[in-house]
């Protein structure tokens, strides 16, 4: 909704959490709440959180695991069920570099 | 609308650094001046306001018609693409932010020259820094700069849409700093609204064969990417981004509005609308020799070329390899030599403030100067 006008249009305080010198020690860590949350098993099986129910078929070939249901279980995007147990979380060692090549002697910014 | 010399702060150097902007020279030039400032009255900031308002409101349009029509080829998106964006944009998934760079003196209509939605960057100096400048500067006047508030206000939003244990991954690159202060400035706001916040590099993000994870294999179920969709689509993990495992902000949908191709479709479908300039995918003979030239993936002004009667201007670049769009040429305001831009933020689709940048060429571009605005 927008202003009404002739109301101020500024913000009428802007607090910083992580930017400038009271943020500091926060900048490049972790923020509160965020660490310990990968050893959840069951994180592994949360689908995409916006997500809302109806079954969207993965691309054939673009998942390496597949889709797949363990029995009474739901099938969510990327293969994974919803009701998996602990055993199935273990993930393995992760590929890195898959993002980033393009543009990298610069800003991915708009200006 | 106007141009006016100030004196700048007394050690404003120090000023800007205490919040964390020490990116106010780039490239050995001034980023960030308040040698001047830019004054608007109310009746120019209802204008920008409701053009603002406007021009989204037909970008929505336009991605509607896009996906309903499935013009992926016109796009130069991946057909393989086209099913996730009509996913993503079906379900509403949500928007952080975008900026429209617009022509605007304070005569005519704002027009659009183009729509920064997906990675756009200037944002945590027009939120924050020239807000800090007003308050030392001019703290009887107002701004148009409500970007932080609407900031936190879109992050609420988004945490009602995730788990108890939601958390969002901040990727971004990693030597760049306005990169690095966006995408951090960003994640400040997620904190202040109740999320959870993890950085990483985009160069860090990890694909385990079944989830896209983080350095400590922590898998990410939101990443605020501060990297372009078209370039994301074209590496090697993009494959992995169509599983649909991992929500994305700017969602895909902003492939659409992103690209320059937007620009002659918004002009067939809303011709002659006052806040757009026509606009082709061919050198049509409607712009009489004056237009610019944009590649249609293109960005920081790299490859655009301005053409009109005794006006010629061109900047360098890799891009142009999809090739390009034509828009009529409107000369941007020039205030004591300097071709001034309008930036105009919509936040989770509302328009929510301006910053202006100002740059010697007609062609702004990534290090173009940012100057402060008020407005009485």
């Amino acid at each position: 909704m927008s202003e009404p006008s002739g109301s101020p249009r500024a913000s009428r305080a802007v607090k910083l959490v992580l930017m400038g010198v009271a943020g500091a020690a926060l900048l490049y860590s972790c923020a509160p709440g965020a660490a310990g949350l990968g050893g959840l098993p069951y994180i592994w099986f949360l689908p995409n959180p916006f997500f809302r129910g109806s079954l969207s078929t993965p691309t054939p070939g673009v998942t390496p695991s597949g889709p797949s249901a363990a029995p009474g279980g739901a099938l969510v995007p990327g293969g994974d069920t919803a009701k998996g147990s602990p055993s199935q979380a273990t993930p393995s060692p992760s590929q890195r570099g898959g993002f980033g090549a393009t543009g990298s002697n610069g800003s991915s910014g708009a200006s | 609308m106007r141009r006016e010399a100030i004196a700048p702060r007394a050690g404003w150097q120090a000023k800007v650094e205490e919040l964390g902007f020490d990116y106010y020279v780039l490239d050995g030039k001034a980023y960030w001046t308040e040698q001047a400032c830019y004054a608007f009255t109310a009746d120019e900031v209802d204008e920008l306001e409701a053009s603002t308002a406007e021009l989204h409101g037909l970008c929505l349009q336009a991605v509607e018609h896009v996906v309903a029509n499935r013009l992926w080829e016109r796009f130069r998106i991946p057909p393989a693409w086209g099913d996730y964006i009509e996913t993503v944009w079906r379900r509403a998934d949500p928007t952080i932010c975008g900026r429209f760079d617009l022509a605007y003196d304070g005569s005519g209509p704002p027009k659009l020259l183009e729509y920064n939605a997906d990675t756009p960057t200037a944002l945590y100096e027009a939120a924050v820094v020239q807000w800090y400048w007003l308050k030392d500067v001019k703290p009887d006047a107002d701004q148009f700069n409500s970007i932080h508030e609407k900031l936190i206000e879109a992050w609420r939003g988004v945490l009602r849409r995730l788990p108890p244990e939601g958390l969002v991954h901040f990727a971004r690159f990693e030597d760049q700093p306005e990169d690095l202060a966006t995408s951090e400035y960003l994640r400040d706001t997620a904190l202040q609204a109740g999320l959870a916040g993890k950085p990483l590099t985009v160069a860090q993000i990890g694909w385990n064969g079944r989830r896209f994870t983080d350095p400590d294999e922590m898998p990410i179920q939101v990443l605020s990417k501060l990297y372009p969709w078209e370039w994301m689509a074209r590496e090697a993990f993009g494959v992995h981004v169509l599983t649909d495992t991992t929500a994305f902000l700017e969602p895909a949908w902003k492939m659409i509005l992103s690209n320059k191709m937007l620009l002659p479709l918004l002009w067939e479908g809303f011709p002659g609308h006052r806040n757009l300039l026509p606009a082709f995918d061919t050198e049509h003979a409607d712009l009489g020799g004056r237009f610019v030239k944009k590649p249609i993936l293109g960005r920081e002004g790299h490859n655009v070329t301005v053409v009109a009667p005794g006006v010629f201007d061109t900047a360098g670049g890799d891009y142009g390899a999809e090739g390009y769009v034509w828009q009529a040429y409107q000369p941007l305001p020039v205030f004591d030599g300097n071709h001034a831009l309008v930036g105009s933020w919509v936040i989770a689709g509302e328009p929510a403030g301006v910053g202006m940048r100002e740059d010697e060429r007609r062609i702004t571009h990534n290090t173009s100067r940012f100057v402060p605005h008020y407005f009485a």
